[in-house]
């Protein structure tokens, strides 16, 4: 019996969830398709926005996107044309990620009824001259880490100050305990 | 904190009280009415500044006159006046320790409680110019190694903690010397001098091994109270502004110091003799061998004042000649040829001359050097501030004048140190029993036997 109910009810659940995506129309769902492509000598993210049909979708407003570490950067933003292309330029001082990888995020903006429909591409970073290096140098007040030296030196001064107070206190726990 | 003659009987077991224990533990009794008054006083000046101190944290450092281009103020200058004299305090006592100096034995105690209570107020000033006391707590978390102000923080702890050694072992057996006398102390005192007391019996071993830490805190605490008012200077000189980048600012800083925390503890011993009597055991020898230092100090720090400026006007320009021009001619000339006179030129002459090379003399050249100090600090901080590198907008006037909460919250911070002190000097021998009676044995008995190895003698007796 009490196997019958959860059948039912996942059934009505999964059944219900089926049904909604079915309601929705072919013709207002959008896809993108994305290509890194070169014409003229210009590197181009070549953008298709077609609707769930496979037709395209023309005058739809796309938006490129890099992820940072802080959120995402805006490389730029075309509309589509008839045939439902748009081209983004891809701009050449894009620092990769250490793998040399880009990842870039292309998200429909307008009409509203399309708009978040997104897909991303991986694409080869052109690495930039002193990329490999961190963005602080070493000595830097901001930077991560402080230099080894530094640590270093700090560490054993301290420690040794705070090193002989605990040989003081221990003869100090002598001197109490009487030995 | 009061000591009463009627509250327990004393014990005929017991030895009489030495001549020094009696003249020392008199010190210990109850506050006399005017000194009630003064404490009531003082108290009520910590309790306004307290006050103040609510009144910025409801209302942020607005109420204070920092600013974008006044980031230091009032606050930044008491501190590095206070840790100033703390250095001088312990450092002075350890440098007579390991150098032998007999005569320091009625000082060293109470140079090294100044260092103690400098330390304690210090450090919160820091806290209370930082605006919000969490600020301290990032500072702790989140401070970054390469920042001097870390290096400063690790330095005060450190130096605190072994000023708080420093000061305690050498009591210990003076700890003994009070639980041991007939004088009827309340039962949480006893209680107290027990505890501190550590079961010193006066035995070899015992002897040994505190004459042994003793000797080993001296050695360690000089390098740290170097480091402490060093790491201080390199707070300002690692900062590219005019008057702080400078490669003598480090060695400046601890000369300085030292000039006003011997003038610190000449003050204070001056207090000291004349509240408790102590006529006997601070001379007037003592107050001449310790103008002879702050003279020493004086001439010192005056070579080096005049290097620093000299070089400075010599080769100046921009935001260097601004800066040099406000205190010689500008809106803190009267801060600066103050500082000169009062910190430097009148307390030398005052001990320079023999005829005022008194007590009295050596006292007025003393309290001229820690307000000439204070000014010299004010000098340091303020003057550079209003000589940014960068232009500044139109109608901007770089004049910093200190709040009323900023002197309140001054004045509370050097009054509780008074009350810190007096509470220690109540609490506490003010001077040491055992090293002045080890002194006065070697005296009557012609003895080889170094002073520094006859630690003690019998408690009471």
């Amino acid at each position: 019996m009490r196997l019958t109910l959860f059948t039912l009810a996942v059934a009505i659940t999964f059944g219900t969830a089926v049904q909604a995506q079915q309601a929705t129309a072919p013709s207002s769902r959008t896809r993108l398709t994305v290509e890194r492509t070169v014409e003229e000598g210009v590197d181009l993210l070549l953008v298709t926005a077609v609707d769930g049909g496979g037709q395209p979708l023309e005058g739809v407003v796309i938006g490129a996107y890099v992820k940072r570490l802080f959120g995402e950067l805006v490389i730029g933003r075309e509309t589509t044309f008839d045939d439902g292309t748009a081209y983004i330029a891809l701009p050449k001082d894009l620092p990769p990620s250490k793998s040399g990888r880009l990842s870039i995020l292309v998200r429909v903006i307008q009409p509203q009824d399309r708009a978040g429909t997104q897909t991303q591409i991986e694409v080869a970073g052109v690495p930039l001259a002193g990329a490999d290096e961190p963005p602080f140098p070493h000595r830097a007040l901001w930077a991560s880490h402080s230099p080894f030296l530094l640590t270093t030196t700090v560490t054993v001064l301290l420690g040794g100050v705070w090193l002989t107070y605990a040989f003081v206190l221990y003869q100090v726990r002598c001197i109490r305990k009487g030995i | 904190m009061s000591v009463s003659d009627n509250e327990q009987p004393t014990d005929p077991r017991q030895p009489p009280m030495s001549r020094v224990t009696s003249d020392v533990v008199a010190t210990l009794k109850p506050l006399s009415r005017g000194e009630w008054w003064g404490v009531g006083a003082l108290s009520a000046v910590v309790l306004w500044g307290a006050a103040m101190y609510v009144n910025q944290l409801r209302h942020g450092l607005s109420v204070t006159a920092m600013n974008d281009y006044f980031s230091w103020g009032v606050y930044i200058i008491d501190y590095i006046f206070l840790i100033g004299i703390g250095m001088a305090g312990t450092l002075m006592s350890a440098m007579l320790r390991l150098t032998g100096v007999k005569w320091r034995h009625p000082i060293t105690r109470l140079a090294e409680a100044v260092t103690l209570v400098a330390l304690l107020v210090a450090g919160p000033i820091v806290i209370v110019d930082m605006g919000r006391p969490d600020r301290f707590f990032h500072v702790l978390v989140y401070g970054r190694l390469q920042s001097p102000i870390l290096w400063d923080v690790f330095s005060l702890m450190t130096y605190l903690a072994g000023s708080v050694l420093y000061l305690y072992l050498p009591m210990v057996p003076d700890m003994a010397i009070l639980r041991d006398c007939e004088m009827a102390f309340p039962a949480w005192r006893r209680k107290l001098y027990k505890m501190m007391a550590l079961g010193w019996r006066d035995t070899p071993r015992q002897k040994q091994r505190l004459h042994r830490c003793i000797n080993i805190m001296a050695v360690v605490i000089i390098p740290v109270a170097v480091s402490l008012h060093t790491i201080t200077a390199w707070i300002f000189g690692m900062t590219l502004r005019p008057g702080w980048h400078s490669s003598i600012i480090g060695p400046a800083f601890v000369v300085g110091a030292i000039y006003s925390g011997i003038a610190a503890v000449i003050t204070v011993m001056a207090l000291v003799r004349w509240r408790f009597k102590l006529e006997a055991y601070l001379t007037p020898d003592h107050f001449k061998k310790l103008s002879l230092l702050l003279l020493t100090m004086c001439l010192i720090y005056l070579y080096f004042t005049l290097n620093e400026y000299v070089g400075g006007a010599y080769a100046s320009g921009g935001s260097e000649s601004l800066y040099l021009s406000n205190m010689f001619q500008g809106p803190y000339t009267l801060q600066f040829w103050s500082m000169i006179m009062i910190g430097l030129l009148i307390p030398g002459l005052l001990i320079v001359m023999p005829w005022t090379r008194t007590i009295k003399g050596i006292v007025t050249a003393s309290v001229l050097v820690n307000i000439g100090m204070w000014l010299m600090r004010y000098i340091i901080v303020v003057p550079t501030l209003s000589s940014p590198y960068m232009p500044l907008p139109l109608k901007v006037s770089l004049i910093y004048v200190p709040t009323l909460t900023e002197w309140s919250i001054t004045a509370a911070a050097f009054s509780l140190m008074v009350l810190l002190f007096v509470l220690f000097a109540k609490l506490f021998p003010i001077i040491s029993i055992w090293e002045i009676e080890a002194d006065d044995a070697h005296a009557a008995t012609p003895a080889t036997t170094d002073s520094r190895q006859a630690l003690g003698g019998s408690p009471c007796a």
